[in-house]
């Protein structure tokens, strides 16, 4: 008889145990999908901040690229020259190699 | 006797669950329909609807490819601008007020565009301020107020921090030299559904490589509609053009274009037309001509002005034809520089016409080098004559005078080839008369001379670029071997003798081989040739011995003087000193 009462007193630890383990194991995977959740939310609003960068680093590359020809123009060169006080060569003078420069 | 209550009752229950049966059979047979008209009928377009609400697509667009010079700077590259509009329901303040707020930057930014004066300013801010009162009355969800908004101007207004204006970014091109080259470039504009299309020169000609392909990005977004890392994620990869690196020399073309606008102003000539080409690899090294255009706003340009005229305008050459009649008759073994002429005592008679030379004047027994250098006439019949009609047709065809050049141009012309070629046709083939060709055609016959008699196919395109990879890489390429080495020689010593000792001595820099020979076309009008109007060119090429560039100016119907000789031989002279400079050649000392 004593055995009997023991073996059900055994029983409904386990069933206990086993529910105990159930709620835990519900409330651990609930708190693991808003951590995943949480940490996708974060990853997707990082990925568009950096898609936004990119995007923007790209016009700005871009829109230097466009300056530096600018800058590099041979009209605005002549220009810059021209404000240096640079003047075209009238004449040019050749060198030959087969007379000596230094004659004395 | 007491059964039967028993049995009715059952049977009673029987019927009600077949009544059940039949009606969950009913039920499930609806549940059934309704799910094959949910999932298969109606399937396709929910998927879609649900899709639109979790993933975005977004389009993406591949920049059309950059024109190089040789030395890598971009001639046309691509900057950002953006469409300005307007969603009214976001708008927070009236209409009014918007419009007072954003006609002075639209009206500044068409000011920067329209290169209007600044008095212009204030009658634009007016108009524009009624212009978008205008548009935001109609009861539009999305109204466009201005395209191609500079990026300085879409900042300032950006600035503003107004709700309910956006902005849209589009790219269009550039030109950091601004019009130079432009004829040779050509311009992009649209096609009949919008889409962007190149037109003339590179643009046109190689519009579907530098065009550039559209992408597309799938991406799951979550409920504030930003990506999900682990989503699902499908794309397409736009693709930029390809670029080009012509064989332009920036240096070349920007003194090129500088002389022929001086020459163009000094001679007073309608046009002025110059090309520069390596004549060993048939590299095209610079390329202009005027009246040009501003390939940002070609819409405000004549249309004549669009096309290169050095490929797409046909002219009858005239005196520099010659050098292909005497390298046709030395090659043939007709001739010889030296050979004497006895027809050439006085005016020619063919087929009932007579033919005089330019000054009417006429020298008995002369040679045929003293027939190029005072460009009679008379001695190139003489030389045409030797040969029989089908082999002078012949030469003509090896120089490439009854085909396109193929250069990389879209507007490259040539007149058709005549079939039947009598007496006459010879005689005035001979010194360039009734013989229609384009610029490139006659410098091809010059490059043939210099290039010890091959002809190289001339090209612009020195590689095509695929990001940032060279794709293709251009060679030289030999046609065919036109005239003999020897003939080629000989014919150099008789141009040289021609510019040496020609209507043109004058303006020949000291100090340098130069073979040339020049050339005054009268224009055929209606029928006749006018007297007053004529083509002045000048073709030649140097250094004699070994020719670093073959060059061609033409000048249609200068006012100074109407021969080739006072006008576009002397400024060929002037271009060819900035060329020894450039391209580091230096005088020969060892004159002839």
């Amino acid at each position: 008889m004593t055995d009997f009462i023991f073996r059900d007193q055994q029983v409904s630890v386990m069933r206990q145990m086993y529910v105990l383990f159930t709620v835990i194991s519900l409330i651990a995977l609930v708190i693991v999908n808003i951590f995943i959740s949480g940490r996708m939310v974060s990853t997707g609003t990082e990925m568009r901040s950096i898609e936004r960068a990119q995007v923007q680093l790209e016009l700005e590359q871009k829109s230097l690229q466009a300056k530096l020809a600018e800058k590099q123009s041979l009209q605005h060169i002549k220009e810059e020259a021209k404000q240096l006080g640079y003047i075209p060569v009238s004449s040019v003078l050749h060198a030959r190699q087969d007379v000596s420069v230094a004659l004395r | 006797m007491r059964r039967k209550p028993i049995d009715s009752n059952k049977q009673r229950v029987r019927g009600r669950i077949r009544v059940v049966r039949f009606v969950t059979f009913l039920l499930f047979l609806v549940l059934l329909s309704r799910l094959f008209y949910w999932q298969i009928i109606e399937g396709e377009s929910l998927r879609a609807v649900a899709e639109s609400q979790y993933v975005s697509i977004m389009k993406s667009f591949g920049s059309r490819g950059k024109i190089l010079t040789s030395d890598g700077y971009p001639l046309v590259t691509n900057q950002d601008v953006y469409t300005i509009f307007v969603e009214p329901k976001d708008l927070k303040i009236s209409s009014t007020e918007l419009s007072k707020i954003l006609s002075p930057y639209l009206a500044q930014s068409t000011l920067a565009q329209e290169s209007t004066d600044e008095a212009g300013l204030k009658i634009m801010q007016n108009e524009w301020e009624d212009t978008i009162h205008q548009r935001l009355a109609s009861n539009l969800q999305w109204i466009s107020l201005k395209k191609k908004l500079p990026r300085n101007i879409k900042e300032e207004i950006e600035k503003l921090k107004i709700s309910g204006v956006g902005f849209d970014r589009e790219e269009m091109r550039y030109y950091p030299e601004s019009s130079m080259s432009a004829q040779l470039l050509g311009f992009v504009g649209s096609d009949a559904r919008g889409e962007e299309q190149g037109y003339f020169g590179i643009e046109g000609y190689f519009d579907r490589e530098l065009r550039g392909k559209t992408g597309v990005i799938k991406q799951e977004k979550d409920a504030a509609g930003l990506p999900i890392a682990i989503g699902e994620f499908d794309f397409i990869h736009s693709r930029n053009g390809r670029d080009i690196t012509l064989t332009i020399r920036r240096d070349l073309q920007y003194m090129l274009e500088e002389k022929l606008k001086a020459g163009m102003e000094k001679y007073g000539s309608v046009t002025a037309e110059a090309v520069i080409m390596d004549p060993k690899t048939g590299e095209i090294l610079a390329m202009a001509s005027f009246p040009s255009y501003d390939p940002l706003f070609y819409y405000k340009f004549d249309q004549q002005n669009y096309k290169q005229p050095l490929a797409s305008d046909l002219y009858e050459p005239g005196s520099t034809m010659k050098i292909l009649t005497v390298a046709a008759g030395i090659d043939a073994g007709v001739i010889e520089p030296d050979t004497v002429c006895d027809t050439c005592s006085g005016p020619r008679e063919i087929s009932g016409y007579t033919i005089k030379t330019w000054n009417n004047e006429y020298n008995p027994n002369s040679t045929v080098t003293e027939g190029l250098i005072h460009s009679d006439n008379t001695v190139m019949i003489f030389v045409a004559e030797k040969l029989p009609i089908p082999t002078f047709v012949d030469y003509l065809q090896k120089f490439g005078l009854d085909t396109k050049t193929n250069i990389e141009l879209q507007e490259e012309a040539t007149a058709p080839f005549r079939e039947k070629w009598k007496e006459l046709d010879i005689a005035t083939a001979s010194f360039g008369q009734g013989i229609a060709i384009n610029g490139m055609q006659m410098l091809q016959v010059a490059q043939v001379i210099a290039n010890d008699g091959e002809l190289v196919k001339p090209r612009l395109v020195k590689e095509v670029i695929e990001d940032g990879k060279k794709a293709i890489e251009t060679k030289t390429e030999v046609v065919r071997q036109v005239i003999k080495e020897e003939t080629a020689e000989k014919v150099t010593s008789m141009m040289e003798q021609s510019a040496l000792h020609g209507d043109a001595q004058w303006a020949v820099p000291k100090g340098y081989r130069i073979a040339g020979k020049t050339g005054t076309a009268q224009i055929p009008v209606a029928g006749h040739y006018d007297e007053e109007k004529t083509v002045a060119s000048f073709v030649g090429f140097a250094p004699a011995e070994n020719p670093r560039f073959v060059m061609l100016v033409k000048l249609r119907e200068p006012q100074s003087s109407q021969w080739g000789s006072e006008t576009a031989a002397p400024l060929w002279f002037e271009i060819a000193k900035e060329l020894f400079i450039r391209l580091q050649i230096s005088p020969d000392h060892s004159e002839r």
